[in-house]
């Protein structure tokens, strides 16, 4: 919370997937409360799912109870930021306005070539970049345990002209998305659903 | 606990074959007597006594191969999470912006938090 108060989050919703009324009570009797006066945020509310077992899950639901309209910042509860958003808004809404279809924007930190002590341990990311248009074209994880440590590649990707493959990008997950497109983007994460709205 | 233990002594049935639990009875030192049904004796049941409290340690010790294997095995089951193929997308788009300034990550554990926020 003190992550998302330095970056002008002014409502918070809050999904727990355990000890939900462990953390409902903490936030209640902590200066995060919006009765507190220190809180720097106008509403904070608790979502309760009960048969929610991945993000998607939490992101259906979400859609399902229209409780966000414009666009909203997407992390996990354990996340420490001191990353600036203005910057990462500001692309992400010039981007929406020249395109509908932009619908998210992952904000990556890059961890340069030597090992980074926030980079993710054994499992590795592998983000296909088009560097003009910003665009993200294919993510995978290489797992430790596998035998072959080769990433395939969609032979359509080879026709964009410029073409980044990273593996030093450190995902702290935090996504900007647009809730105006939120029922199409959440295909993310549900690609099974025969027809989306 | 040791008295505990001496009284109860849970024998366990087992077959040899297929080490499935089929009968576990307590039984103490006054009525120290074991029912074993004649049908599962006939299956190669076999009445070991152990007590009941002492924990049993297995050690398995796999080598690289056999996690390989069991990974790809997993990999053909398992649906693929965390890859995102452009075409799954119906025509929608995800940016990324790449950043350089900044500490950004998420802590593992309560003191790696503890830490960081301070």
């Amino acid at each position: 919370l003190l992550t998302r108060s330095t970056v002008g989050v002014q409502e918070v919703f809050i999904y727990a997937s355990s000890h939900q009324e462990q953390i409902e009570n903490y936030i209640r009797q902590s200066r995060w409360t919006p009765i507190a006066r220190a809180c720097p945020f106008s509403s904070l509310e608790f979502i309760k799912v009960s048969n929610a077992r991945s993000i998607g899950d939490f992101l259906r639901d979400l859609d399902k109870r229209n409780v966000i309209e414009g666009d909203f910042v997407l992390v996990h509860g354990d996340l420490v930021s001191n990353i600036s958003l203005d910057k990462p808004l500001a692309a992400h809404r010039a981007r929406k306005e020249a395109n509908r279809d932009s619908i998210m924007t992952l904000v990556l930190r890059e961890g340069g070539e030597d090992e980074h002590r926030t980079q993710v341990k054994g499992i590795t990311p592998v983000f296909v970049v088009d560097p003009q248009a910003k665009r993200c074209l294919h993510y995978e994880e290489i797992n430790p345990f596998q035998s072959e440590h080769y990433v395939g590649l969609d032979p359509e990707l080879l026709k964009t002209p410029e073409l980044e493959i990273r593996t030093d990008l450190i995902d702290a997950q935090i996504v900007r998305t647009s809730a105006t497109c939120f029922t199409r983007s959440i295909i993310v994460f549900m690609s099974k659903r025969p027809a989306l709205a | 606990m040791n008295l505990e233990r001496e009284l109860l002594k849970p024998p366990n049935m087992v077959p040899r074959q297929s080490l499935k639990l089929l009968q576990k009875e307590s039984t103490n030192s006054a009525g120290n007597r074991t029912y074993v049904p004649p049908t599962s004796s006939r299956n190669g049941v076999k009445a070991s006594t152990m007590n009941y409290h002492e924990p049993i340690f297995l050690l398995v010790i796999l080598s690289t191969d056999v996690l390989n294997a069991c990974y790809r095995y997993a990999k053909q089951l398992l649906p693929q999470h965390g890859v995102l193929k452009d075409y799954e997308l119906n025509g929608k788009f995800i940016h990324t912006e790449i950043v350089r300034d900044g500490y950004s990550a998420r802590a593992t554990n309560l003191q790696q938090f503890e830490a960081i926020n301070r």
